[in-house]
């Protein structure tokens, strides 16, 4: 079993060198009288379709086509080639044309959302790990729940046994707005910690002026803040996870559908040029 | 620390269907139900707790999922006593990204379709705009494409479809419309010209030494050429690239795509000059060595008295004439591209002028009586009527055993002439085999010169009575033999020449009067079917009035008008050479081959030979006619060649003494004696377009031009020197 390190080097190494054939080819037939756009265009729209089959591949589980990694390997260097045959059919300048403009615009779209889904999804992971309890997505509105009860319940706790509204207003002017749902996804997604630090520091400099039992209420509720954010970072990294496909995957559909119309069109106005 | 906050007790965990399409209303809020909306996202969560019955009374059955059984239990009536809030189920995040594709994908099919099938098509789909040239054409997308006008049901066809596809070239064709009869063939040539073509440069390449690069592409892509449907405009012609795109820029690779000899660059493979620019005869010969090394030379003895012109004093020694010495008579045209030679007048005149006009001549003889075989004309029973009995005067030569080209011409309209013409051809022939009884011969040939006397007669006759017609309609009985637009000018320039000369009116009056005394009655008598006996007309051997200094007269002893040129560019005797080279079969050949300067004009003798055609050149057409060069080069703008050459930008390059440094002369001043000597070849008509007069000068070498046409100094790009498009 060959280590991740030299798979890696090993797909690199097989991109690169279909990259460099792709553009000594490229070299070679602009030599000639004939278009190379005809040759690259279908190439890639060939590319196109087997990049988009793999969406398909995952529901054909049932089928042995290969293992979804190996499938996503392919995906991902293929994906990164047909960056290259694009540019080369496109001959290295930008299109004038409406259609052929927002054809190249669905084509980044796609490809620089696949290239961030492909970095979100090597950094995100990893990350998941280090903060909190990892949890299931689809449990989080559920553990925001049972945390807001939770600190919902110390506070009324604390209005019973100190007789005193402290920790109440607190909760009620600081704290509740924090508990109700997700919050922070974007500082979470960049890892800063500020509203974190910004909310225990709030409560620290409320702290002197609360007695021995409702200091020990707002231990128990630093503790449930600290848990919430926790699971506020889990929903924003595993969030991010899912939706970047939002964009990749609807943009791919259009993107083969304008290519289709695409490849009509020339081929029928080519005017004998192919 | 908090106790952890997932918990993986299957009571406790509740199983996630992310895959599916819907989920609880309350999963938001975190209280979302275990059972979850069915597919079709309808709320579940009554059945939570269906009751059962056991004997005759209901049981909760309630999981402990939902809080275990209850202390109310089911109502008597078997449904439960609690009350179950539904949810309004909502789509998962799975079921939200189908459903956006869904709809993008929907928008994007249906987007194309609103914009292929709108009138925004045109607009939306153009690739880019097009060259200024073509701008005017931008909103009719069917004036270039022909698939434009299809449906796009016939646009997937035409991706199915593998046959070449020309039609949008016609297109193109319908503007372009000057590019010669095969446009779509490589350089518009047809196939068996391109393969020879193919072949010559195969055979002058250096064999082995292709470039990589073409060695590689020659395997990777195929060879364009169709020589069967042609190349497609838009093979080359790239538009839709900007207004500003040149579209007639090629690489000097993609030029070599198709050729068989592949090289480096111009100054590194590209075959070495073939005699350019002397790929043909020059049409207006010229001796420049002669010239310039001898005539210059001793003008005085030339020419005693005169001076030599101006420009031409600075000659130097003969070899590298000064530049103003050349320009003296060749300057650039309008263009810039040709040198033209500024004309006889200014170029030649002043030493060779007088040549033309001299009058001690007797001038050339264009309408003459033959005086072959009088003995068979003037035997008993020769019914011929008048005829004068001729003798050659002032040591002119005889018009003996033939008839003058202008009489060839005047006559290829009467049948019986040529019947005539036709029989004696044959009677010599037989003559010559001499198997037959002579005086058999001697009768047909009797007979048939009868018939030859009487349509020279009646042309005479024709000639002096047809008073009716206007003058350049004289002549209209020929069209039928001379058919083209240009051949009715040139009839129409030769009756007015004749007829509107009172020298030549004049002229035939006195020949008719002196030969023919009664032609008319004559003329009566024969179309009655009774032709008058022989009567022979003695004409005083000084019978010639010669008071005309230029013009017509009437040589009566030899019985020949004879004709005085007035100049250069005599228009009479252009047109008769002209109209001369429509009948080369009907002129004397035998006679034009045996004479010392053998002219495919023959007896016009030497007007033709010694004067006219001593500088202009003769080519034989493809079918058959004969054409004068009356004229230097002449490029035409609806004409194109292999190679293209402009002066202009050269001269400006070029210092003082400069012109040789192209055109140098050949060494050897006998070089272009031996060019001259043979005037067989000078004199005959050209039908090799590869027979070269270089007019003494030598072939310019591809070392002169790589000097400078390298890709560092000024460029060396084949569509610098070479055309694509080749046509007349």
């Amino acid at each position: 079993m060959r280590s991740l390190a030299a798979r890696r080097w090993c797909s690199l190494g097989v991109f690169a060198l279909l990259a460099a054939v792709i553009l000594a080819l490229y070299a070679i037939l602009s030599f000639s009288i004939h278009p190379t756009s005809f040759a690259s265009g279908w190439t890639l729209w060939g590319l196109i379709l087997a990049l988009a089959a793999y969406n398909v591949r995952k529901r054909l589980t049932f089928l042995p086509l290969g293992s979804s990694s190996r499938w996503l390997q392919v995906h991902i260097y293929g994906g990164l080639l047909s960056f290259v045959l694009f540019i080369v059919h496109a001959e290295f300048r930008v299109p004038n044309g409406p259609f052929e403009l927002s054809l190249t615009l669905l084509y980044f779209i796609v490809f620089f959302s696949g290239l961030g889904g492909l970095a979100i999804s090597r950094a995100i992971p990893a990350r998941l790990t280090t903060r909190g309890e990892e949890v299931l997505f689809e449990r989080i509105p559920k553990f925001t729940k049972r945390i807001r009860d939770d600190v919902e319940n110390i506070v009324l706790g604390c209005i019973s046994e100190t007789q005193t509204t402290a920790i109440p207003e607190f909760y009620v002017e600081h704290l509740k707005h924090f508990f109700d749902g997700p919050k922070h996804f974007w500082q979470h997604l960049f890892q800063s910690s500020r509203p974190r630090n910004d909310l225990l520091a709030e409560i620290r400099s409320h702290e002197r002026f609360l007695n021995k039992n409702e200091r020990a209420a707002v231990q128990r509720i630093v503790d449930l803040i600290c848990a919430k954010d926790d699971l506020d970072h889990q929903y924003a990294l595993q969030w991010t996870l899912k939706v970047w496909l939002f964009a990749h995957i609807p943009f791919t559909y259009a993107l083969v559908i304008f290519s289709v119309f695409h490849l009509v069109l020339v081929h029928a106005f080519a005017g004998g040029a192919e | 620390m908090i106790d952890p906050l997932q918990e993986f007790d299957f009571r406790e965990s509740n199983y996630e269907r992310p895959n599916q399409e819907w989920e609880c209303g309350w999963t938001a809020q975190g209280e979302s139900c275990h059972i979850g909306p069915d597919c079709s996202g309808t709320c579940q969560a009554h059945r939570e707790c269906v009751p059962y019955k056991d004997g005759d009374r209901y049981k909760c059955a309630r999981p402990k999922n939902f809080g275990g059984r209850c202390d109310l239990g089911p109502r008597p009536d078997g449904n439960c006593s609690q009350r179950v809030v539904e949810c309004q189920p909502v789509r998962t995040l799975r079921n939200r990204r189908k459903l956006f594709t869904f709809t993008v994908a929907v928008l994007a099919l249906g987007s194309c379709l609103i914009m292929f099938g709108g009138s925004w098509g045109n607009s939306f789909s153009s690739p880019g705009e097009l060259t200024l040239q073509h701008r005017p054409k931008s909103k009719e997308c069917a004036s270039c494409h022909t698939a434009a006008n299809g449906t796009f049901a016939q646009w997937v066809g035409a991706v199915m479809d593998s046959k070449p596809k020309s039609h949008d070239s016609q297109q193109c064709l319908k503007c372009h419309d000057k590019l010669g009869s095969q446009p779509l063939m490589a350089h518009g040539m047809d196939a068996e010209h391109l393969k020879s073509m193919r072949q010559k440069m195969r055979d002058a390449s250096e064999p082995g030494k292709q470039p990589f690069v073409y060695a590689l592409l020659d395997k990777a892509a195929r060879n364009p050429l169709d020589e069967k449907n042609g190349l497609a405009c838009a093979l080359c012609h790239q538009e839709h690239r900007g207004q500003k795109f040149d579209l007639t820029q090629m690489s000097n690779v993609q030029c070599q795509s198709c050729h068989s000899a592949k090289f480096h660059s111009f100054s590194d493979g590209h075959p070495e000059f073939d005699g350019f620019p002397y790929q043909r005869r020059s049409r207006l010969y010229f001796d420049h060595v002669t010239h310039f090394q001898v005539h210059f030379k001793s003008f005085e003895r030339v020419k005693p008295g005169a001076i030599l012109p101006r420009g031409l004093r600075d000659y130097g020694d003969g070899a590298n004439p000064s530049a103003q010495s050349c320009r003296s008579c060749h300057q650039p045209d309008s263009s810039g591209r040709m040198m033209p030679i500024r004309g006889f007048e200014h170029s030649c005149a002043a030493c060779h002028g007088a040549e033309i006009e001299e009058d001690d001549l007797p001038g050339v003889q264009l309408l003459a009586l033959p005086m072959q075989d009088s003995k068979l004309l003037t035997a008993d029973g020769a019914t011929i009527g008048q005829w004068p009995t001729l003798t050659a005067a002032n040591g002119a030569k005889s018009n003996e055993n033939s008839v003058l080209p202008l009489m060839e011409i005047l006559l290829s309209a009467d049948r019986d002439y040529l019947k005539a013409r036709k029989d004696l051809i044959e009677l010599r022939k037989r003559r010559q085999n001499g198997s037959e009884n002579p005086d058999d011969l001697n009768a047909q040939q009797a007979d048939a010169l009868q018939r030859k006397v009487w349509s020279i007669k009646r042309l005479i006759h024709r000639l002096g009575t047809s008073n009716e017609l206007a003058n350049e309609k004289r002549l209209n009985y020929l069209k039928p033999i001379f058919k083209s637009d240009g051949d009715a000018a040139l009839l129409q320039t030769l009756s007015a020449s004749l007829f509107r000369d009172p020298t030549f009116v004049n002229a035939l009056k006195t020949a008719q009067t002196s030969w023919f005394s009664n032609l008319d009655q004559e003329i009566g008598l024969l179309q009655e079917g009774n032709p008058p006996k022989h009567e022979p007309i003695v004409v005083p051997p000084d019978a010639t009035p010669n008071d005309s200094s230029s013009g017509w007269y009437a040589s009566l002893p030899d019985g020949a008008l004879r004709y005085r040129v007035t100049g250069h560019s005599d228009r009479l005797v252009r047109a008769i050479l002209d109209l001369a080279g429509r009948v080369p079969h009907l002129l004397d050949t035998a006679a034009a081959k045996s004479a010392a300067r053998p002219s495919p004009f023959g007896e016009l003798g030497p007007t033709a030979s010694f004067r006219c055609l001593g500088c202009h050149t003769v080519d034989k057409q493809d079918d058959g006619r004969l054409e004068i060069n009356w004229v230097g080069r002449h490029v035409s703008p609806d004409s194109q060649s292999f190679t293209k050459f402009s002066h202009a930008p050269h001269l400006t390059l070029l210092s003082k003494n400069n012109c040789s440094k192209c055109h140098s002369q050949q060494k050897d001043i006998n070089f272009a004696r031996a060019e001259f000597v043979n005037y067989r070849e000078m004199f005959a008509a050209n039908t090799d377009p590869h027979s070269a007069l270089t007019s003494g000068f030598a072939p310019i070498s591809k070392k002169t031009c790589t000097e400078c046409h390298t890709s560092q100094r000024v460029g060396d790009s084949c569509l610098k020197c070479h055309n694509y498009h080749v046509f007349k």
